[in-house]
């Protein structure tokens, strides 16, 4: 992967998921800014760390925070 | 990056020789078995760890009779100078020039894998190189006759979309954990609703007021017959009394043993809203600690890095040798011994650090099993505040309850005979004492009605209550499963971009070459629908490289290597072995004019048997090569 790509993953990450909560009811009707800052959370910690350190209970644990706010 | 030497010891044919390179193009001209394919092997093998021909096993790239080979570089990136070498046993060493002197610093060395250090410090990998910069003998047509699931592989990997896609499975699996955990809830509140359809309010109401009715008719009755009624009903409403009297001390028990501890409701409030700014305060503490177990890590590997370089200092130091085991260069035991000095300094400067580090994150650690200590609590009091709504709510029911027969008991007086028509004309005792007793009978089996139904009544509030409950977590389920989806479809979305923003400028990139190379006639080159198959469009209708001739092919092919090298970040220079191979005499001149074009923008290294390459690049810095011996 190009490292100035690689650096920018987060960022085009994050314009695409605020792209599709804009665009699909399903996510805008029932998602606030705390999930998807949760979502966008989630990607760069297992981006950053790899699939072999980060755990689904991990992941899980970070999104369903933000759902019980 | 410029290619300054390639350093060779016991490697391929070579027994040690160095090759020093130029800008512009480098031509390594020879006939065949003279070791042109050793040098490219040579330059990929330092950056990659890898051989350039796939399956080909480490050891045999070591000359023949050696227990191990070693290939090198001299390079440039930016201002600084490096040296990489690279064993055939594994080891690694890269140095860096020091500025203003003719000293190298080591920056790694040892067995480790170099290859994401080296990635991250120069910006290439293996893929890169492979597919953008090098051209190997016959590579294209192992290419064209690579199945489209290998093409779409080393597409992932270039574009990094490998990773993307093992973060999507993780999400993918989230997912599937909150599809469960939804069902799971949505089965609990269709059981629910199924016990809680029906509402008794109103049926409470119609028998509590019949119930009034036939109480007044059989103490009217009772009056009439001379026999005490108000002695019989005081009787049952003072054992209803008791009755009443008893639930609502049972009811004042269990309210105390919930409280125990707290004096009343609003201290248990107070509680839970101190415990509720306690853990909101410590919230950030989770992932303080994955960054801090990130940073410990992050040490960790600093450390044992150190230690191996300190160690293989130490041994260079009491080797007898005088020479480097991996680059080969004179040992100065001077200059090593004041490196090993500061590696240790620096090793001793970690450890500190990773000490410090360590008992801050078993504070932390602490502190998050103390704040999962005030979440239990927070839970079980959140309980405790249910239990007593449920509690107060029996209580004020009963208290009415209580409340009714109490009045009732206060009022009764002796009843005054009503002239009502039922009453009236049953003069006859033993018809008044059969009437009173059906009415008694209704009056009781309407009790025993009304006890049942309040009974239900205490069961559906309560199970209201938990509807309520399941129902807030089916709604953060929900959210949790969409927040899911939308990471699912957030990845996609990236895996999209990022081809369009990569592909998209290598496609524009093939067209200019293309033009430059007056190849115009392929119009509309897709890289992605074939993955990485530069399929053509050419009016209308669709031809990819199998229908090309040889020639063109190759022409297409290397368009397809520049503009592909240029779209990741080119690395300024490229490496084709033998290009003019399977050329037409047309084609070779078209091929010699689009090195020269390149070389004007990056180093191109060439090697070649075909003397026209050799007559067509008279400017080009020349290396040749004989049968295991090559002179510069």
């Amino acid at each position: 992967m190009p490292s100035t790509l690689e650096n920018e993953l987060g960022e085009i990450y994050e314009r695409e998921v605020e792209k599709l909560i804009e665009s699909e009811s399903k996510y805008h009707s029932a998602l606030g800014a705390a999930e998807v800052s949760a979502v966008v959370r989630a990607f760069r910690f297992a981006l950053e760390h790899g699939p072999d350190k980060v755990t689904v209970q991990m992941l899980y644990d970070m999104i369903d925070d933000s759902s019980g706010d | 990056m410029r290619l300054e030497r390639i350093i060779l010891k016991s490697f391929g044919c070579f027994d040690r020789r160095d090759f020093d390179l130029s800008d512009g193009v480098n031509l390594i001209f020879g006939p065949n078995f003279s070791g042109k394919s050793t040098l490219v092997n040579a330059i990929f093998f330092a950056l990659t760890g890898k051989p350039i021909v796939p399956r080909v096993g480490l050891p045999a790239m070591a000359q023949s009779g050696a227990s191990s080979g070693t290939a090198g570089i001299n390079f440039r990136n930016g201002e600084q100078s490096y040296q990489l070498f690279r064993s055939t046993q594994g080891e690694v060493q890269l140095r860096q020039k020091e500025e203003n002197a003719e000293k190298w610093r080591i920056l790694f060395t040892g067995k480790r894998s170099a290859d994401e250090d080296l990635r991250k410090q120069f910006h290439f990998s293996y893929h890169h190189l492979a597919a953008a910069t090098f051209l190997r003998e016959g590579e294209i047509f192992e290419f064209l006759a690579r199945q489209p699931a290998d093409r779409r592989d080393v597409l992932n990997a270039l574009l990094g979309i490998d990773r993307l896609m093992e973060v999507r499975q993780r999400f993918i699996e989230g997912r599937r954990v909150a599809k469960r955990e939804e069902k799971r809830i949505q089965d609990h509140q269709r059981s629910m609703r199924v016990t809680t359809v029906k509402n008794h309010r109103e049926e409470i109401e119609r028998v509590e007021a019949e119930l009034k009715n036939l109480e007044g008719e059989y103490e009217l009755l009772s009056g009439k017959a001379g026999e005490g009624g108000d002695t019989v009903l005081a009787a049952e409403l003072t054992q209803a009394h008791e009755r009443f009297q008893k639930e609502i001390d049972g009811l004042i028990q269990e309210r105390a043993s919930v409280l125990s501890g707290f004096t009343d409701v609003d201290h248990l409030r107070t509680s839970i809203k101190e415990i509720e700014t306690a853990t909101a305060s410590a919230s950030g503490l989770e992932k303080q600690r994955d960054e801090l177990i990130q940073g410990i890590g992050s040490l960790n590997s600093q450390i044992q890095t150190l230690s191996v370089e300190c160690e293989t200092l130490r041994q260079l130091i009491d080797s007898d040798h005088g020479h480097c085991p991996t680059c080969h260069q004179p040992v100065q035991q001077k200059i090593i011994a004041g490196i090993l000095a500061e590696k240790e300094s620096a090793r001793a400067a970690s450890q500190e650090e990773l000490e410090a580090q360590q008992k801050t994150l078993d504070e932390h650690t602490a502190n998050i099993n103390a704040l999962r200590g005030l979440r239990q609590r927070h839970q079980l009091m959140q309980g405790k505040i249910e239990q007593l709504e449920r509690i107060e709510k029996q209580l004020a029911n009963l208290q009415r309850e209580f409340d009714r027969v109490a009045s009732r008991l206060g009022a009764l007086q002796p009843t005054t005979p009503l002239q009502t028509g039922a009453i009236s004309d049953a003069a006859d005792p033993a018809q008044l004492a059969e009437q009173r007793r059906q009415l008694k009978y209704r009056i009781d089996s309407l009790r025993r009605r009304l006890d049942g139904l309040n009974r239900e009544e205490a069961v559906i509030a309560h199970k209201l209550e938990e509807l309520q409950r399941t129902q807030h977590q089916a709604n953060q389920i929900l959210r949790t499963r969409l927040s899911f989806e939308l990471a699912c479809d957030g990845v996609e979305k990236t895996i999209a971009s990022l081809q369009q923003t990569i592909l998209q400028p290598a496609e524009k990139e093939i067209r200019r070459w293309l033009e430059r190379m007056d190849l115009t006639r392929f119009s509309q080159i897709d890289l992605k629908s074939q993955h990485l198959l530069p399929s053509l469009n050419v009016e209308g209708s669709e031809r990819n490289l199998l229908l090309l001739s040889g020639s063109e092919k190759m022409m297409l092919y290397l368009c397809f290597k520049a503009a592909l090298s240029e779209a990741l970040g080119a690395l300024g220079f490229f490496v084709f072995d033998d290009p003019t191979l399977h050329l037409d005499p047309d084609r070779r001149g078209a091929m010699i004019d689009f090195i020269q074009r390149l070389a004007e923008e990056h180093q191109v290294i060439v090697t070649s048997n075909d003397p026209e390459v050799r007559a067509g690049l008279p400017d080009a810095h020349l290396i040749e090569t004989v049968s295991g011996n090559a002179s510069s």
